[in-house]
């Protein structure tokens, strides 16, 4: 069996390493693109959190096109680390990933970014699934006594607005309709904590 | 097949290539797997070698105690050798991504390599069932029966909106990846297997190579498998696989007939004669060169055009001229040179004297 080659290097093996790094550049329906790289320059490239403090030396143009971005017309970050958090950036609270090196990376670090990146994820999860929200089977439940997630997802939008423009009676009732279809499953969202 | 050397036991043909179940002339093998993650880990790209350590030593103990009817074997990838490691890759048992990595990983299979699970791997746990042939709801019932096992067993990541947690959100939803692998020379010789390919996209299947994800489709083999794994019940996307595949089945099955009818007939019989020629004949043998081989003396098997030869024949020597095969049957490791002067002597007497009495 052929070993994958690095994309960057063009090596099976190098100096870096087997590039066991696999890179997926996931648009509308397929993957788009998928390449491997070595881990020391997955490293470079925010693929994988740093072992070491490196120099991001690879061009812009060539970040953006290796990796592309999740949002289609806007750039990967042209200069930085994407991996150490700017000023102000969302950063999650579970494993510390930020959402530059989410966006960099396309995988998410722990189930509570599913939470922190969700602006960012609804919209990708559109675009690859064409759906927001899980229809399939829930642990130790019968999949038909599961709410209908739609309802769930749509219910979740409208508190979130309704919190955002201090609309309090609406989100009261809103979180008790939640609680309600959710079969008092529905995890109070105060705390920061999401999926879990 | 008498001239093949005896075969050591781990070399004996999986579940994946018994080819004895239904459709096996066309689908070799049905898969279901599904991707799930631990509640208190950091996702795999993300764990230091030391939470990798406890995670799968965690995963191993917890995998040794779920009372399964076949016991499992378990594998520490970090002790075994770069050639083991992709043995089982061909073998279909591991990904080729979690054999190449470098962080502490396990991984478990019963004997007759129906079931396998990969121990953090880009997911913390993704298991695997295996069904010979084209049973997607028997291997379904199997996957979601040892699924429920491990959802039993384990504090899996699981939300009420997204479904199973994953690495990738690609896999989120239902972490289900339902494949079939399938023979379809036909296919191919006719120039139909861009519009199957088409067609399967435009209904959110995937048709990838023997290895998956990257893996070129080498020897008219390709995997057909559901795209999408969130917005939709776990029965709808096996539905959509399960109806998809019977029609490509149906469809490979009309080529061939017409390949072999009329103008189209001399042309298909040197294909199959011809493969088989350089095949007996060859001194050099790359992998492609002996995959594409095979697949066109697999498709005179299957048509009837080669009497003296079986698919399991066939299936045999797809397993065994794969390069950790033949070094593993070799007892060691090779150059690229050697391996294809072995794979041609191999071949060449596997296949000697074999298509005499034919037409």
């Amino acid at each position: 069996m052929q070993q994958p080659k690095c994309s960057h290097c063009g090596n099976a093996r190098c100096k870096h390493g087997a590039p066991s790094v696999h890179v997926l550049d996931v648009a509308g329906w397929e993957i788009h693109k998928q390449q491997f790289v070595c881990e020391a320059i997955a490293q470079q490239l925010g693929i994988l959190p740093q072992k070491q403090q490196l120099e991001l030396s690879l061009p812009p143009d060539v970040l953006a096109n290796l990796l592309g971005d999740l949002k289609p017309g806007t750039a990967a970050p042209a200069t930085g680390d994407p991996t150490r958090p700017r000023p102000q950036e969302t950063i999650c609270t579970g494993c510390r990933l930020t959402l530059g090196a989410f966006k960099m990376r396309g995988r998410v670090g722990c189930p509570r970014c599913y939470e922190t990146f969700r602006p960012q994820l609804v919209p990708l999860l559109e675009r690859v699934h064409d759906a927001t929200a899980h229809r399939g089977r829930f642990p130790g439940r019968p999949a038909r006594i599961a709410p209908d997630p739609v309802d769930l997802t749509e219910l979740r939008t409208r508190l979130q607005t309704a919190i955002a423009q201090e609309r309090y009676e609406e989100a009261a009732r809103l979180r008790d309709s939640l609680k309600k279809l959710s079969g008092g499953l529905e995890p109070d969202r105060d705390d920061g904590s999401g999926a879990s | 097949m008498s001239q093949l050397p005896s075969i050591p036991s781990d070399l004996t043909l999986g579940e994946w290539l018994r080819a004895d179940g239904p459709d096996s002339d066309i689908a070799l093998c049905t898969r279901v797997r599904f991707a799930r993650n631990l509640l208190g880990y950091r996702f795999a790209s993300l764990l230091d070698a030391e939470e990798s350590r406890d995670l799968t030593a965690y995963l191993v103990q917890q995998v040794g105690q779920l009372g399964m009817q076949e016991p499992l074997r378990v594998l520490d990838l970090m002790s075994m050798s770069e050639l083991d490691r992709e043995l089982l890759v061909e073998r279909h048992l591991i990904s080729r991504e979690l054999a190449a990595a470098e962080r502490p990983r396990a991984a478990a299979h019963d004997e007759p390599e129906r079931v396998a699970l990969m121990l953090n791997e880009e997911d913390h746990l993704r298991s695997q069932v295996f069904r010979s042939g084209f049973r997607v709801e028997e291997a379904y019932a199997a996957a979601e029966a040892l699924d429920d096992k491990l959802i039993s067993a384990l504090p899996i990541a699981f939300s009420e909106e997204f479904g199973f947690l994953t690495s990738c959100p690609t896999n989120v939803g239902t972490g289900l990846r339902l494949s079939v692998m399938l023979h379809l020379p036909g296919l191919v010789w006719a120039e139909e297997m861009e519009k199957a390919a088409n067609t399967c996209q435009k209904i959110h299947l995937a048709v990838r190579g023997m290895y998956g994800e990257g893996s070129r489709a080498l020897g008219d083999f390709y995997q057909v498998s559901n795209q999408v794994t969130l917005g939709r019940s776990e029965s709808s996307l096996v539905d959509d696989v399960r109806v998809a595949v019977a029609q490509l089945i149906a469809w490979e099955r009309r080529v061939r007939l017409a390949l072999l009818a009329g103008e189209r007939r001399p042309r298909t019989l040197d294909r199959v004669w011809r493969a088989l020629g350089t095949l007996q004949s060859a001194r050099i043998l790359s992998s492609e060169e002996c995959l594409n081989g095979l697949s066109a003396i697999r498709f005179g098997v299957q048509q009837g055009l080669l009497p003296d030869l079986s698919a399991q024949d066939l299936n045999r020597l797809l397993l065994l001229t794969q390069p950790a095969h033949l070094q593993r049957l070799h007892g060691k490791s090779l150059e690229a040179a050697e391996r294809d002067a072995l794979r041609a002597s191999l071949v060449r007497g596997a296949l000697a004297g074999r298509g005499q009495g034919a037409l």
